[in-house]
């Protein structure tokens, strides 16, 4: 199996030196390098194509505000994790924003720093304990505040019989596909348009359309 | 993957874990895993959401595994009611899937943790540990999840925002654009010269983040200004 390639983003060029040491110690992982200028990442990326980068948050203050964007134009396969010394709640959001992968704390155990290179690997994301914390603060700020889409006010179960409604299926269909009563379905028609704020069966599709529930 | 399990230096207090889960050998499984870890106490199982609300009343956990799909009452149902009634327990979610439709439900009814079925003992003990100490636990694919989901609502609240911004003449004139019209229609339609017409698309589109018509017309779609 080929080694995950990592290149490491610190402007504390010790710092750096350190983590890879760590990384090197893994079977699994190859530290094949160290930025410790801003300007340098975009251009030593596109040279050598890393799977991931390594970077403290540091390096995206002030000049380095693009750095994200320009490590992903410069190699959109190379993933991006993200190393903080504060848990500041603005940077961690607006890393993610910009197209990072994960972010840990730099006093996180070797371990964890292991464990979240191999999870961006496979595709995932990684949040350490505490970030994960104020992502879901984040998330339910956004899930509840004046710009919430209704569709979220919905459940499971009501989406399901939205996407079914949409489609054009007769009650008495739906009703017996997602083996409940008639008068059930007609409850949940009512529910769904009452949270939607639609009037009849075409605004409803339209709906379903627009949200891509369904396609033309 | 192996997940690091962090040795904790003080064992005075074990960290007490109910377990609410329909299978028998995943129950036996999770229990003797824990049982091999000096700082995690097994302290009660229930076979359905309805037990695991009654049990946990009585014996007052630190932290609950809580399975989503149970027979009787399930384990949305159950964690909202214990995180009301007892808002200091923590809970984690054990999903089968990767991915899950409940995400969002689980978070507003006060879970603190995902972890997926397959994952590593270690990873679900570091879970049980981050949840203790008021921190949240997100298994990979749960976590890419929830950013991605974030963001998307994030950019939909400030399109909302952005469209609010809109004067009402520059509503009306999104509206023809999107509907395929050309700055000399819109013009004649309006009564106003094209230069103005013009001037009035540079601001749209500085004031929606679009740089072109394509643009224009996906945004006016996403917002329901134009219904396909």
């Amino acid at each position: 199996m080929d080694k995950i390639r990592v290149l490491v983003a610190d402007r504390n060029s010790f710092v750096a030196d350190g983590i890879c040491a760590v990384l090197k110690a893994n079977e699994t992982i190859d530290a094949i390098g160290v930025v410790v200028s801003s300007e340098e990442i975009a251009g030593t990326v596109k040279g050598c194509t890393p799977d991931i980068v390594l970077m403290d948050t540091a390096m995206t203050d002030g000049d380095g505000a693009g750095i994200i964007e320009s490590i992903r134009r410069a190699s959109s396969g190379t993933r991006i994790l993200l190393m903080t010394e504060h848990e500041d709640r603005e940077r961690i959001v607006k890393g993610f924003r910009m197209g990072s992968h994960g972010c840990i704390l730099k006093r996180a155990s070797s371990e964890d720093l292991i464990f979240a290179i191999l999870a961006v690997h496979q595709g995932g994301y990684f949040l350490y304990p505490s970030i994960a914390k104020t992502m879901v603060g984040e998330y339910m700020r956004v899930l509840k505040g004046p710009n919430a889409d209704p569709y979220d006010r919905l459940t499971p179960h009501e989406k399901l019989v939205l996407k079914t409604l949409a489609q054009g299926h007769k009650s008495r269909e739906i009703a017996r596909s997602l083996n409940m009563t008639s008068e059930a379905v007609a409850r949940h028609r009512a529910r769904i348009m009452l949270k939607l704020g639609v009037h009849n069966q075409t605004d409803l599709v339209k709906y379903a359309l627009r949200r891509h529930l369904i396609e033309l | 993957m192996k997940y690091p399990c962090r040795v904790k230096k003080c064992f005075m207090n074990k960290i007490s874990v109910f377990l609410a889960d329909d299978h028998f050998i995943l129950r036996e499984g999770i229990r003797s895993l824990l049982e091999k870890v000096p700082d995690i106490e097994m302290i009660g199982e229930a076979n359905d959401g309805r037990e695991a609300v009654a049990k946990v009343e009585e014996l007052l956990p630190d932290v609950v595994l809580m399975d989503i799909t149970m027979n009787g009452m399930n384990g949305l149902e159950a964690t909202r009611i214990i995180k009301e009634r007892h808002p200091s327990i923590k809970v984690i979610i054990l999903t089968m899937h990767e991915t899950d439709q409940y995400l969002s439900e689980m978070l507003e009814a006060g879970a603190s943790g995902y972890v997926v079925k397959t994952t590593s003992s270690s990873e679900l003990v570091s879970a049980i540990r981050s949840v203790y100490q008021g921190d949240v636990h997100l298994y990979p694919s749960i976590a890419r999840m929830l950013v991605e989901d974030y963001l998307q609502k994030v950019k939909i609240g400030e399109e909302k925002e952005s469209y609010n911004g809109l004067t009402a003449r520059e509503k009306e004139i999104l509206r023809y654009i999107a509907d395929g019209k050309q700055n000399k229609e819109i013009a004649d339609l309006l009564g106003i010269s094209i230069r103005t017409v013009q001037s009035h698309r540079t601001n749209l589109m500085d004031k929606l983040g679009a740089h072109d018509r394509t643009e224009l017309v996906k945004y006016a779609i996403r917002k329901g200004i134009i219904n396909l």
